[in-house]
Parts: C-alpha cells; sequence; structure tokens
C-alpha cells in the first residue's frame, strides 16, 4: 500500500498545501531547473536537504520518504557503477579495492547524479502530494492559457491528467487485487525464471487494462451526465489570488536558480 | 413532465436497417410519460431496457426513432442538450466509477462549475448539499476514506447541488450491503421531504419502491405494463415473468391466502405483522 499512499494526495493542512497552485508549478519547475543545471556537490546536497525540509513541513510520512528513496536503490547503485568504475577517464585518481578499481571523480559524479534522481523525484511527489489534482489542474489550465489562443487543448488535456492522477491510486489498487487473484490460482509472476515471470505479467495486465477502459467510459459517461462539457461555460472551484507567500516562493526559486551560476 | 414517444433504441446503431443486420434493440417502440412529482419505478430483468431509457433521458444516449422530451425539450436537439442535462440527474450503480474530485468538496463541486455556478456560491452550496443527504464528512475528507454508502450518498449530494428536477437512480443500491442500502433508502425519503422533485427508480428490489407511484415493468426492450404497486404485485406470474420477486411479506402474505386466511390485497411489512400478532 506504500505506493499507492506515494500518489495520494491528503489534506493535512501544511503550509505548502497554501500555495497558490500556479507559483506552487513555477516553483517546481525552476527548482527542478537549479537542481539539473547545477554543477556542485555542495550546492545540489543542500537542495536535496532543503526538500527533505520541505517533506516535513508538508507533514508527510517520513515512512513513504524512505519507501521513495529505498524504491530507487536500484537507479542509484547502477548510477554509481557506471559513474565511477565504466565510464571513468583516464588521469582521474583511480582507487583499487580488491579487483575492481574506481574513480573517486567519478563517484563524485554519480553521487551528483543519484542526488539529482532522487531530487527530480522528491520535488514530484511533493508537489502531487501536496495539491489536490483539480486544484493542480485549475492551476496547471490558468498558467497554460496563452496557448488556448493557438486552439490547443489545454483544458482537455489538463483534466486528463487530473483524472490520471486520481485514478492512479484505484489502478494501483486493482492492479494488486488481480496479482492476489491470479496468485491463488497458481499463476502470477514470482516464480521461475525470467521468462515464465515475463509471461506471467500479461495475465495481469489484460484484465487490468480491460478494466481501466470500462472505468474511463463509465467515468466520462457520468461526467457528462454532471453537465461536463469541456471548459465551455465552466467556473474555477476555487478563487485564486497570489499573496505574499507565493511571491517569496517564487523568489527564492528565483535565487536558487541563480545560485547555479555563482557557485 | 418528460415524454416518451414512440422511442427505439439501439446501442451503437450507425444504419437505417439495423433490425435487417439481426441486431436486437435495447428499447423497442417505448411510449411513456411521466409527470413531476411522481415517483416511478423501472423494473425488469437485466438487460431489459430499464437503464437504457434512464441514459436517453439524461441525453447521454440519443434514440435511434421517435423522441424523448424533457420539459418541452428534444434531448437530440444539441442546443437544448445543457437544459436537459440540468433538469435529469443521474446516480449510477458504481459510485467510484462517477466521482471526479479527490475529496467531498470537491467531488460536489465539480457539477457547479460545470454549469457555471457563481464562484462565491460554491463553498455554501456544497455545505448545503452535503447537509441536506445527511453526509456525515467534512468537504475535505477524502473520497477513499468513504464507506460505500456514504460515497453513494456523496454521489446523491453531487447530483443533487445541481437541483435537478428530475433524479433517475440506476440501481443504485446493488453495490451497497443490506444496511447501507436501507439508510440509502431512508436518506432518499428524507431528501424527498425537504426538496421536491421527480423520482425515477430503477431497481430489482421491490421493497424499495413499494411507495411508489407508478412501476413500469420492461421486458426485452418493451414496456410490458405500468401500474400502482397494489395491482401489480397481485400478479404474481407477471412478476416472475420479468425476473421480479415480491418482498418476503408479500409471498407470506400470498400463502397466508392460498392457506384461507384473509389477508387484504394491498398490505404492507407492518400491516402483516400485526395481523399475524393478532391472530396468534
Amino acid at each position: 500500500m506504500a505506493g499507492t499512499s506515494f500518489l495520494l494526495y491528503q489534506k493535512r493542512d501544511s503550509w505548502l498545501e497554501r500555495w497558490d497552485p500556479r507559483m506552487k508549478i513555477v516553483a517546481v519547475l525552476l527548482f527542478g531547473a537549479a537542481l539539473l543545471l547545477t554543477h556542485s556537490l555542495g550546492l545540489k546536497t543542500a537542495q536535496l536537504l532543503l526538500l527533505i525540509v520541505l517533506w516535513g513541513m508538508a507533514k508527510l510520512s517520513w515512512r513513504v520518504l524512505a519507501f521513495t528513496l529505498l524504491s530507487l536503490s536500484i537507479f542509484f547503485a547502477s548510477t554509481m557503477i557506471y559513474q565511477s568504475v565504466l565510464t571513468a577517464v583516464p588521469g582521474e585518481d583511480m582507487i583499487t579495492w580488491g579487483w575492481i578499481s574506481f574513480s573517486s571523480q567519478g563517484a563524485v559524479r554519480g553521487i551528483m547524479m543519484c542526488e539529482q534522481i532522487a531530487g527530480i523525484v522528491l520535488l514530484l511527489a511533493l508537489l502531487v502530494r501536496t495539491t489536490s489534482p483539480i486544484v493542480l489542474a485549475e492551476g496547471l489550465e490558468m498558467l497554460l492559457k496563452p496557448l488556448k489562443k493557438w486552439r490547443l487543448p489545454v483544458h482537455e488535456a489538463v483534466m486528463m491528467f487530473s483524472i490520471a492522477l486520481r485514478f492512479l491510486p484505484i489502478l494501483i489498487e486493482e492492479f494488486d487485487k488481480i496479482r492476489k487473484a491470479q496468485l491463488a490460482r497458481g499463476g502470477g509472476f514470482h516464480r521461475k525464471g525470467v521468462s515464465t515471470r515475463f509471461r506471467g505479467v500479461l495475465p495481469m495486465l489484460m484484465p487490468l487494462f480491460v478494466m481501466s477502459i470500462i472505468r474511463a467510459k463509465d467515468l466520462a459517461v457520468a461526467m457528462e451526465s454532471r453537465c461536463y462539457q469541456g471548459d465551455e461555460g465552466r467556473t474555477p472551484i476555487r478563487m485564486y489570488r497570489l499573496r505574499a507567500n507565493d511571491y517569496a516562493v517564487f523568489s527564492f526559486s528565483i535565487v536558487n536558480l541563480a545560485a547555479i551560476f555563482v557557485w | 413532465m418528460i415524454d416518451i414517444r414512440n422511442t427505439t433504441f439501439y446501442y451503437n446503431a450507425s444504419q437505417d436497417d439495423e433490425e435487417d443486420a439481426g441486431h436486437k434493440p435495447a428499447l423497442s417502440h417505448v411510449s411513456l410519460n411521466i409527470s413531476p412529482g411522481e415517483f416511478v419505478a423501472f423494473l425488469g430483468r437485466n438487460g431489459s431496457g430499464k437503464s437504457s431509457l434512464s441514459r436517453l433521458l439524461n441525453g447521454i444516449e440519443l434514440p435511434t426513432e421517435g423522441t424523448v422530451s424533457v420539459e418541452g425539450h428534444v434531448t437530440s436537439d444539441k442546443a437544448a442538450l445543457p437544459t436537459v442535462r440540468r433538469a435529469v440527474q443521474i446516480v449510477f450503480q458504481n459510485p467510484e466509477n462517477q466521482q471526479v474530485g479527490i475529496t467531498v468538496g470537491e467531488d460536489i463541486a465539480f457539477g457547479l462549475s460545470n454549469i457555471g455556478w457563481p464562484q462565491r456560491d460554491i463553498a455554501n452550496r456544497v455545505a448545503w448539499a452535503i447537509n441536506l443527504v445527511g453526509l456525515d464528512a467534512d468537504e475535505d475528507r477524502p473520497v477513499t476514506n468513504l464507506s460505500g454508502g456514504e460515497k453513494q450518498k456523496l454521489a446523491l449530494a453531487a447530483v443533487l447541488a445541481l437541483a435537478p428536477r428530475y433524479l433517475i437512480l440506476d440501481e443504485a443500491t446493488s453495490m451497497l450491503d443490506p444496511v447501507a442500502r436501507r439508510q440509502f433508502v431512508a436518506t432518499l425519503h428524507e431528501v424527498r421531504k425537504q426538496y421536491s422533485f421527480t423520482l425515477i427508480y430503477i431497481t430489482h428490489h421491490l421493497e424499495e419502491v413499494t411507495d411508489a407511484d407508478r412501476w413500469i415493468l420492461f421486458q426485452s426492450g418493451r414496456v410490458v405494463t405500468s401500474g400502482t404497486p397494489a395491482d401489480l404485485m397481485e400478479d404474481v406470474r407477471l412478476l416472475q415473468d420479468c425476473g421480479l420477486e415480491l418482498p418476503y411479506y408479500q409471498t407470506l402474505a400470498g400463502l397466508l391466502r392460498e392457506s384461507g386466511i384473509a389477508v387484504p390485497a394491498a398490505i404492507n411489512e407492518h400491516e402483516l405483522r400485526e395481523l399475524l400478532c393478532k391472530s396468534s
């Protein structure tokens, strides 16, 4: 169930939930850009620590944070091996340990890359776990409003995105039910060799796919019957106003991005 | 008033020669009138056309032949469709597949937002709808934390917030346990005392609709008959043909009559209990 709780927004009355969704999206983009562009280990580490502090301020579960980072461990391990062992540049300080030689500069590169992966995942997790999908969709739609001039289906795309977020936990639960049902019937992908496990995935994906289609169809009918007709004549559910809080978040994001050019 | 005239409906109909192609219509030459304020029950087996007709009333599906009009607005008129949908709302069978919002408040507000409800009044209307159905949850409660019965109450609140004049419950209690089902029906009756609307109730459970003004029996896409519950309950064979079972107390009343005990034709659960207590 940790996978489900990772994706689900739940109201916790935290400071982060009160941010304007537009500013939150902009701040995530700016922070993400800063994370990707920084070449300083110290700055990247500081950014990651800041995200962990924000996680705490958002009153999110530390178990979920641990689960999130642990689920990335395979990426961390492969990144470290790739950067420090496989792509060591001649001339770099090589440390030999038994029969393995690895580059210390490569290890630093690997750590920075791992921090980058962890940072991006935490950033997105913070965004979706502290913002209701409908609010997120409304924020995204307001930000992308100028694109409507070119007749781009902004509202429809954003609505699809928010519904996907809303139904992701349900689909995960359904997958779990199907997996258990297949296990009870002697199927599943937890036994024997790789090819058998791979073949075992298909009987689980097919029912999930069929269920998703049925759900999508039912939901479309229910939305239509509740007078949904795209963004024509809709009123936003909430009134959004930028406050001093939001400007402070924006200013900090700009300073954070500018800092990479100084270090 | 809802006026259904000689309506035939095929799913995925695109050609005129559907009948020739061997497809069976979901509805065949159905004509009906439903008056404002009436409580009507659509009864019949699965696939008999009850739900198909409810979808025609809301304009989700359009008739292949004939017309469906709601308060003079024909559903096939695209311009009238928003008015028709606003007037006729449906609560579906599976509450999970009709909830768009993450929280109770967001889900109710979704419909209000669609009809352009004034933004400053949305919060008040959401609170009104929660209060109307007696949902024991604040608007910030996640939908996933609600029980099955509460989810269906939320679905009811979400459609009532739109102030419909016709409410269709399409087997809305079929996924609920007996206790939740009784509570949902009790809530519905409470709501009807406070807020008047025409109720179209689709179900297989006759005990939920014994106080309806009219039962309409469906079979193979056709209306077999319609009448008051008291009249139709006498024709047990017809009910059985339509895949319906009498409530347990009506079955018991029938058995008592067969044994020579005088039991009135129109009797409810409490009257039968009193009769049995007196005779013992």
